[in-house]
């Protein structure tokens, strides 16, 4: 249980650093990769929803705090992370989720890219909805939302990995 | 109320749901404004130092190039001065001229957060209220405008850019003095808009953006860009056109903030006429 806690807190840490010291950073025609969902799409399963959805949301506030984007990231992971426990509940079987943690190896290969693609897509939709709120260009909104999601992805599946 | 209760307690879930996501929609649309509060912002102290430590690493790879930079520059602007006093002395204006720059102070900042590829795009500064940064101010680099100072702390600033759709400049066509109001719309990082250009106005295609001094941020005369098209609305009299920004945004390092001496007096000066 210790470990467990320990190996989240640490997965948190490294990966929200990653997000604001590095990625935030880069620039690559509009495009931002968003690998901070990844620490939500990996809390176990046993995690309870209301645990999840108030994570999520400070999450998501940490982020804007560095962005300068009050709100807008902190309502795309609350978003998300109100959805997880359904998604999470449609791609695995009922034994399974005692115990599990959302992986490639546990859930196997189709279900948890399908749970991973959709919370990715969703996530960034609703981000980049809430951005172009006052500012609404629909194809620079498309670049932006699918260019993210394959980055996002691609980072995603490289973590897997390890 | 028993059954009142029931139900919330029934739906926790979903009411928890709804309170966080009205607080971040309460925190988007009240605060994304540009007088954020310090806390919610890059300037606040811990976020402040961890780019600051950022900004050391990156900025020591850094040095050889941007020194080359500077002796570039140096050498530039003292040839320049040369040639300027020349033609000053020349022309009996110098005591006079001198004086009026007199009235402005650059403050030196370095950028230690910038964003570009967001719609609302922020930079924050590593200098504050303790360098005498006020809300407000002017900032500029050595190729041309960057943006106005929107919140600072003690020792940090948030800067908001020319790539920020929530700010406009006041600006000129230099030599023909017609008056337009840039805007940056999003997309493209090298383009902005300059906008309400009079119909009489003279200008064409290649013609310099400079800074209207109009605002208390900026002197006049602040590189801004060039011209690179123009879109004439058939139904208005007012013109826009798209200008190619002089700064490049994706590598800024090292800006300056523009202090005005005078910029107290003046302000009171235009509260006292809108009261």
């Amino acid at each position: 249980m210790i470990r467990l806690f320990l190996k989240h807190s640490l997965l948190f840490v490294l990966l929200f650093l990653l997000q604001i010291v590095v990625l935030q950073q880069l620039y690559f025609w509009y495009v931002v990769p968003l690998v901070y969902v990844y620490i939500l799409i990996r809390w176990p399963a046993t995690l309870s929803a209301g645990w999840v959805l108030t994570l999520g949301f400070l999450l998501g506030l940490l982020v804007d705090i560095n962005a300068d984007t009050p709100g807008m990231h902190a309502a795309a992971t609350t978003f998300v992370a109100f959805l997880r426990p359904a998604l999470l509940k449609g791609f695995i079987t009922k034994e399974e989720i005692e115990t599990l943690e959302p992986r490639e190896r546990s859930m196997g290969f189709i279900p948890f890219w399908k749970y991973v693609i959709s919370i990715v897509l969703l996530h960034h939709t609703a981000l980049f909805m809430l951005e172009s709120f006052s500012f609404f260009d629909p194809l620079l909104l498309l670049v932006k939302i699918i260019g993210s999601a394959l980055l996002s992805l691609l980072l995603i599946f490289l973590f897997e990995r390890f | 109320m028993r059954q009142l209760i029931q139900f919330l307690a029934r739906n926790r879930f979903f009411f928890l749901f709804l309170m966080l996501e009205s607080l971040s929609l309460i925190l988007l649309f009240r605060f994304n404004d540009y007088q954020q509060g310090v806390f919610f912002s890059s300037a606040n102290r811990i976020n402040g130092k961890l780019y600051s430590y950022r900004e050391a690493v990156s900025g020591f790879f850094a040095l050889r190039e941007n020194n080359t930079e500077l002796l570039r520059l140096n050498s530039e602007m003292e040839l320049r001065i040369a040639s300027l006093e020349e033609s000053l002395r020349n022309a009996g204006l110098a005591e006079k001229e001198l004086k009026a720059a007199d009235r402005y102070e650059y403050i030196q900042a370095r950028v230690i957060k910038n964003s570009v590829s967001q719609l609302r795009n922020y930079l924050t500064v590593n200098v504050g209220k303790q360098d005498g940064i006020a809300e407000g101010m002017g900032v500029c680099n050595h190729q041309g405008i960057v943006g106005v100072v929107s919140v600072c702390s003690d020792h940090f600033s948030v800067v908001i850019p020319v790539l920020n759709p929530e700010i406009s400049f006041s600006c000129i066509i230099a030599g023909s003095n017609s008056v337009g109001s840039l805007n940056w719309k999003g997309g493209d990082t090298r383009f902005a808009w300059l906008e309400e250009l009079p119909d009489y106005a003279f200008w064409a295609v290649g013609d310099t953006v400079v800074t209207s001094g109009f605002s208390d941020a900026f002197p006049r005369g602040i590189p801004v860009g060039v011209i690179h098209s123009i879109e004439k609305k058939s139904n208005s009299s007012f013109h826009r056109s798209q200008v190619r920004l002089f700064t490049s945004f994706e590598s800024l390092a090292d800006v300056r903030v523009i202090s005005q001496f005078l910029r107290d007096e003046r302000m009171e000066l235009e509260k006292e006429l809108e009261q």
